[in-house]
Formats: C-alpha cells, sequence, structure tokens
C-alpha cells in the first residue's frame, strides 16, 4: 500500500479565490525519503495539511479529487485516525508543546489514544530514546531551545508510532547549526525506524535544500498549486535551473550545471574542493 | 552620521544569574556596514538592543554620539538609529499599508503635510506602492519585511539595526531584501545586520563583530575573520561560499552571481586544461 | 505587566506539594467551610495559625505574605462598611480573619499544587477535558505570551511609541499599538496549538488514560484524616455553642 496517493487533487480555502492546489498527481511510497520544495506560497504546506486530515477537517474550503494516506480516505476520517498513522512537525517550535514537561508532551498524543499507562510508559521511553533527548525528559518546554524544543515535539509525535512523518519547515527558525543537526536527527531516527522493523516514510516540506540533499531519493517542486518537477533529485534540481524556478538549489550545484557542458564534467561535486578539482583536471579518468 | 560607542559593556537581564553579554568594547560609526554574527544565544539580539537604548547597560557604558544612554530615552535614540525587529507581525497594528509607514513619522512630530509626501516616497522606494490601502496582515512574508523595514527607515534615521532579516524567506526574497539593504549601504547609512547566514552577511557588510556565549571573540573585516577556521569552528559559524571559492581557486572578486562566476571559472580553467 | 512574572513557574519539593491534589482540595474546602461557619474570634485565629502552619509546610510564606497586599483593599472596605452600617470596631476584625482565612486555604492548595496536577485532578473530577486543557495551557503559555508582549513593547517604542507621555485619553491610544499585535498574535497562535493538539489525536476517545494517574498514598490519608476530624470538632464545637 502506498504511503500517500493524491489523485487530481485540488484545493481552494474558504473565502479564497484561487486554487492553493490545482490537479495534484502524486504517489508516495512506504520508505521514501522526500523533498517537497517550491517557491513561498506555492501551495506546499497546504500540501502537508492534507496529509495530515487538518484539510479538510480543520481548514475549510473546497477539496477535490482524492487523497488516501495509507489507504484512509482522508475526506472520511477523522483527523485522529489519520495521526496514528501520519505525525507532523510544524515550523514553530513553541506551540507544539503544551505541558510543563517534555515526558507529559510526548505522553499526550498515547493519552489521547487511551493507551494504558504501561504501554504510555514503554512509548514514552523509545521515543525519547529515538530522538536522542532522555536527558531533557522532566524538563519544562520553555527552558528548551528552539532546536531542542522541534526534537521534543518529533519525540511527541513518535510515540504514536506513525509510519509517515511530515515536516512542515522545521528548520525555518533555527540557526543553521541546529539547523544541520535537527535534519541529521530526522533520518537518524528513521533509519533506527527501519532496522527495528517496519518502514517509515519521511516527507519534509522545506525550503532549504543543500542540508537534506544527501539523505533524499526524491524532490517534488510545487509552483503556483502544480505540481511541476517530481523525481530524482539531481535532475530534478538541474531541470529547475533550466527552467527558472526559483528553489534554493544549492550553490556549488548552481555552478555546476552552468559550466558541465563546456567543461564536460558528469558527476556533481560535493563540496567546493571537488568542483574545484573538476573545474582543473576534468573528469578523473577511472571515474 | 552617528557614533556609537561601547566600553566595557556587561549586561545580565533582571532575573537572570549570570551575564548575556560580557566586556564588551567596540566602536561602530559613519557608514559602516556591520554584520553581527553568532549562533542563536550568543547575544546578538542582546547586544542590539544595548546600543538602541531598550536595554540598558548592567555594568560600562553605551554613548550614542558622546551621550550616555542611560540618559536618553528610546524615543530619542530610535530618531538616529532604527531597530527592525525579525519579526514583523510584532509590529502591525494598522489597517492599511500607510498608517504603519505613518506611525513612526507622527510619533517622531512630522507635521502632517510631510507624513503625506514621505509615505509616498517611501512606499516607492520600497516597492510597496501597489499595496498603499492594504492590511499589511495580508501581505506575504518577503512584503512583510519589506514593510517592516520601509516603516522604520521612513524617518530617516542614520543607522539601522536590522534583527534577523533572512528567517523564513525564501531565495528570492532573500534577493529582494538583500538589495534594499544594500542600497541603504550604498546610501551612506551606517546598517548593521544580525544574522546568522554568514552568505547574506558576507554579501552586505564589510565588518564583522562576532560573539559567542555573550563575549566578542572577533571584530574586524568580515572576510578576513570568517577565514579565520579556527574562529569560524569556535563560533559555530561557516565560511561564507564564495570565499571558499575564491580560496580554492585564487580567482578574487567573485560577485553573487552564478552566471557571472561560472563564467569565470569556466574562461579560467578552460587555460588549466587544454 | 510583571505580576505575568510570577507565574514563570517555580518547581518545588515539598511534602505538601507531593500530595494528591484531590486530598489538598478536600482539607482546603472544609477549611474554608469552618471560616464561613465561625465568628467566634478563637475559632478564626486558630483557623489561621494552622493554615500559616500548612504554608510553612509547602515552604510558601513568602508568596502568602505577598497576596497580603492585595488584601487589604479588601480589609479596609470591611472595616468601612462595618463602622457605617452599625457595627463595630470587633466586628471588623472578626470579618477581616474571616476573609483571611478563606484566602489562605485557598491560596495554599493553589501554592503547593503544580499546574499539571491541579489539572489532573480537574480531569479526574470530571471537568470537561477541553476545560482542564484550557486550563493547563492557559497557564503554560503566559509566560510565552509575556516574551512577545516583551518584543511589541521593544519594536514599538523602536518606532518612537511613549506609553509614559500624554494624558488618559492618549496613553489608551498608545495601547493600540501593543494591543492588537498581541492579540493577533496570541489568536494565530491558538490556532497552531489546536492544529499540534488535533494531530497528537485530541479528542480520538472520551475516555483518556493518564501516564502518572494520581494516587493517594499515606500523606493523603492522614489528610483525609485530619479533615473529617476538623468536621467532627467543628461541629462539636457547634453543639457547644460556640458562635
Amino acid at each position: 500500500m502506498a504511503a500517500v496517493e493524491l489523485r487530481k487533487l485540488s484545493f481552494r480555502y474558504a473565502g479564497s479565490e484561487r486554487w492553493a492546489l490545482s490537479n495534484i498527481d502524486l504517489v508516495v511510497e512506504d520508505g521514501e525519503s522526500v523533498l517537497i520544495t517550491g517557491p513561498s506560497g506555492c501551495g506546499k504546506s497546504t500540501l502537508a495539511r492534507i496529509l495530515t486530515g487538518l484539510i479538510p477537517h480543520s481548514y475549510p474550503g473546497e477539496l477535490e479529487g482524492e487523497a488516501y494516506v495509507f489507504g484512509m480516505n482522508v475526506k472520511d476520517t477523522p483527523v485522529s485516525r489519520i495521526a496514528t498513522r501520519c505525525g507532523i512537525v510544524f515550523q514553530n517550535p513553541d506551540n507544539q508543546l503544551f505541558t510543563f514537561s517534555v515526558e507529559d508532551d510526548v505522553a499526550f498524543g498515547p493519552e489521547n489514544l487511551a493507551l494504558p499507562p504501561d504501554e504510555i510508559g514503554r512509548r514514552v521511553d523509545e521515543a525519547l530514546r529515538l530522538v536522542g533527548i532522555e536527558h531533557l525528559r522532566y524538563s519544562s518546554p520553555n527552558s528548551l531551545s528552539g532546536g531542542e524544543q522541534q526534537k521534543a515535539a518529533i519525540a511527541s509525535i513518535l510515540s504514536m508510532r506513525p509510519f509517515l512523518l511530515v515536516f512542515d519547515e522545521p528548520t525555518s527558525m533555527l540557526d543553521p547549526f541546529s539547523s544541520a543537526n535537527l535534519i541529521q536527527r530526522i533520518f537518524e531516527l528513521k533509519k533506527s525506524l527501519e532496522e527495528a522493523g517496519g518502514k517509515t516514510t519521511v516527507i519534509i516540506v522545506e525550503h532549504r535544500i543543500d542540508l537534506l540533499l544527501k539523505y533524499l531519493s526524491r524532490i517534488i517542486v510545487v509552483s503556483e498549486g502544480r505540481l511541476v518537477l517530481d523525481g530524482d533529485p539531481l535532475t530534478v534540481l538541474e531541470e529547475s535551473y533550466r527552467s527558472g524556478i526559483p528553489i534554493n538549489i544549492p550553490p556549488i550545484l548552481q555552478i555546476y550545471f552552468r559550466v558541465k557542458e563546456k567543461c564536460g564534467l558528469k558527476k556533481p561535486p560535493g563540496t567546493v574542493k571537488e568542483l574545484v578539482a573538476l573545474l582543473r583536471n576534468g573528469e578523473p579518468k577511472n571515474g | 552620521m552617528v557614533e556609537i560607542a561601547v566600553e566595557n559593556l556587561y549586561f545580565r537581564y533582571p532575573e537572570a544569574l549570570n551575564y548575556a553579554l560580557r566586556n564588551i568594547s567596540l566602536r561602530i560609526g559613519e557608514g559602516e556596514s556591520v554584520a553581527i554574527l553568532g549562533e542563536n544565544g550568543a547575544g546578538k539580539t542582546t547586544l542590539a538592543k544595548n546600543l538602541n537604548g531598550l536595554l540598558k547597560p548592567t555594568e560600562g557604558s553605551v554613548k550614542i554620539d558622546g551621550v550616555d544612554t542611560r540618559n536618553l530615552s528610546v524615543a530619542k535614540i530610535a530618531r538616529k538609529i532604527g531597530f527592525v525587529n525579525h519579526n514583523p507581525e510584532h509590529q502591525f497594528f494598522a489597517e492599511k499599508v500607510e498608517d504603519e509607514v505613518k506611525f513612526g513619522l507622527r510619533n517622531f512630530g512630522f507635521s502632517e503635510e510631510e507624513v503625506e509626501k514621505t509615505v509616498q516616497e517611501v512606499l516607492s522606494v520600497f516597492g510597496l506602492d501597489e499595496y498603499r490601502y492594504k492590511n499589511p496582515f495580508q501581505l506575504s512574508g518577503g512584503e512583510k519585511k519589506r514593510l517592516a523595514i520601509a516603516s522604520i527607515m521612513a524617518w530617516r534615521p542614520e543607522a539601522l539595526i536590522v534583527d534577523e532579516p533572512t528567517i523564513g524567506m525564501d531565495y528570492a526574497q532573500k534577493l529582494n531584501i538583500r538589495k534594499v539593504l544594500r542600497s541603504l549601504v550604498s546610501e551612506g547609512r551606517c546598517v548593521i545586520v544580525i544574522t546568522h547566514d554568514v552568505d547574506f552577511a558576507a554579501s552586505i557588510c564589510r565588518r564583522a563583530i562576532i560573539l559567542s556565549r555573550g563575549e566578542v571573540i572577533g571584530d574586524g573585516g568580515l572576510r578576513e575573520l570568517l577565514s579565520d577556521e579556527e574562529l569560524v569552528e569556535k563560533a559555530s559559524l561557516r565560511k561564507p561560499f564564495l570565499l571558499e571559492l575564491e580560496e580554492e581557486t585564487g580567482i578574487t572578486g567573485l560577485e553573487e552571481d552564478f552566471d557571472f562566476i561560472s563564467s569565470i571559472l569556466a574562461e579560467a580553467f578552460k587555460k588549466c586544461r587544454s | 505587566m510583571s505580576f505575568l512574572r510570577a507565574f514563570k513557574y517555580r518547581r518545588k519539593e515539598t511534602v505538601a506539594h507531593r500530595l494528591d491534589p484531590r486530598s489538598k482540595f478536600l482539607l482546603s474546602i472544609i477549611l474554608m467551610a469552618i471560616s464561613v461557619v465561625f465568628t467566634d474570634i478563637r475559632v478564626l485565629l486558630l483557623l489561621i495559625a494552622g493554615q500559616l502552619i500548612l504554608l510553612f509546610l509547602a515552604k510558601s510564606l513568602r508568596e502568602w505574605a505577598s497576596s497580603l497586599r492585595g488584601l487589604i483593599f479588601f480589609f479596609i472596605i470591611i472595616f468601612v462598611t462595618q463602622l457605617l452600617f452599625g457595627g463595630t470596631f470587633f466586628t471588623g476584625v472578626v470579618l477581616s480573619l474571616r476573609l483571611l482565612a478563606l484566602s489562605s486555604s485557598m491560596s495554599w492548595f493553589f501554592l503547593s499544587s503544580t499546574p499539571e496536577d491541579i489539572g489532573r485532578a480537574m480531569s479526574v473530577a470530571g471537568f470537561p477535558i477541553e476545560l482542564t486543557f484550557s486550563f493547563i495551557m492557559a497557564i503554560r503559555f503566559i509566560p510565552v505570551i509575556y516574551d512577545e508582549f516583551q518584543s511589541i513593547y521593544d519594536t514599538q517604542r523602536s518606532r518612537g511609541l511613549e506609553l509614559e507621555k500624554g494624558g488618559f485619553r492618549s496613553k489608551i491610544r498608545n495601547l493600540m499599538p501593543i494591543l492588537i499585535p498581541l492579540l493577533v498574535g496570541t489568536i494565530r497562535r491558538t490556532y497552531e496549538i489546536a492544529d499540534a493538539m488535533e494531530v497528537r489525536a485530541f479528542g480520538a476517545s472520551p475516555k483518556r488514560t493518564t501516564y502518572k494517574p494520581l494516587r493517594l498514598r499515606g500523606g493523603d490519608y492522614l489528610v483525609c484524616t485530619a479533615s473529617i476530624i476538623l468536621v467532627a470538632a467543628a461541629a462539636y464545637l457547634k453543639l457547644l455553642g460556640v458562635e
């Protein structure tokens, strides 16, 4: 079963004239690591909300087409049920922790699911361990840094054991150091979850591409509500460059795409050193 | 022209045990473009708020044109040193964009005539004329940032402190803000940018003040400081991309225009390889 | 707005804090009831003395003392109305002591209970879950909103806003640039919080379980017994004809 299946999906917020999303066809298979990106206002956050059911249940509007998350029809399934399969972390670290200790926040989800206390205890321990914040267990959310708050928010979603993790611009309020740290954490925990058995799908909605590039299997570009590019990261980035779609192509690649034909390059460099070496010496003979 | 002189500044928040800023001494003057860099929590915003009088030193002094900030009201200092908050929504309260711009002007006692004239000018300089009668909350993220800056520049302070201008902005929006700030620098205004985006800082500012845990660990030319790998690591920063490129290739004068850079590089290395 | 700073939550570890909020609530209610039922000054003084001990056990005497400042206003009103409407100075004293006893037992309950304990007690007591969480979150977010207020205030001051200047009417007008962004920000925040709660399955089932269920322990049984004894003692005193 696919994690996400969207067919001819269109959505318009109530009271708005323009369509936030138009005719989106998208399938995300279980276990993928996908980036959804695009210029501001393109509809990426709207898409993220649909995956959780917040649209249409909390955000009224016209939803046309079909949207399925692990086979559940988003239109007919309550948010609380979708929440057992799909968890989302939002961009503002402040507003996702509502109790007085990280532990209580991580327990919040399972408590809502009316699980027995010892099961809740197990899940809290597991979630804190997966995200690497056991030392913050008794901390008050107010005392945590932005990066720590985001990690706590992730833990509070993990305790519900979702199969799909959606992140809506999780690093936009963090400094570069915390951002890189958070992204690394996200993919480490994806690996840990998979090693324990069972696949986890990760969908990240983001502007900042360079931090994520090495972890992704797929990039989707949304522009003005439409899905314009979808595929392997490098190909999509190059296509975006050629079509002039304003996304944050990493600087090294910006240069690579421009010079590759002239200098006969085939493999993209990962660092500035590599880029310059390629320019100097051309492609290495053996490889 | 405004002179900010900081001497042995120590600052502690009222309920805190530790000093947020320790032993800071520096001078910022005419027409300088300064980036205040450092990771979150290093004290950048705290320092900025000490520079414009919102916070007063616990020990030491901050003098604006020779007068201690403790003897000046925030409004008086604001007339010379504008401060743009990182969150534009912390300032919007009017129904129309033009009223946001008029607010500061009226507070500083401009006549209604001057206010009307200035609003028109300011909105057009910042590319916001078409939104004049719109509700500020309906603008896009980038437009809000521009409006925040415009509403401060309206009364033409000689210096401007901008706190984290690029948070949450996409690439196109960043370029736009950069253009705005660069034009202020070229006008000869003193522009102080607080940011953790080193590439953005490098494209606007000549000088950098690097903070780490409340202390200044670097103050000088931005390029020199950010070439120092030990310093960069200590402050949890990164060398700007263009700087790295320049160091690796030995080619200087690379401006942030990828077409331009690429053609230079392609030319330079064609010779190497053939 | 500095009174909001008092809500920046401070954790305390005392005997009183470890008690189950339900037993503390019972004791508080009984103390309050007794203070209402008696006018004998000896009883009231005894009650207050007992409460001072309770407050001492909860290491909250300082907070209680500062709340007294607010009560002074009411004491004055009591004395004035007594003297105006046929009472005596003495009756003024008695009524003031009663007010003190009442408010001190309420104080004790809140000062010795953490907000999450109060929340847990509320949900066990059968309060609707939305109410319980509204209460918890209001307290949880007070420091956050305070910080936002501070940021907005600083921003507007940097645009030349001077709250100290001007007459009453202009002071009110000058509050708009602070209140409006604060209100808008707070409303936006509530939407985000609501979303975050929904995606954690809030409302999934009418029955919620609790990770750390409230458990009555030794100290609680002591408190409950004490409460019962107090009720008995009060009844006995009444039978003896104490006012």
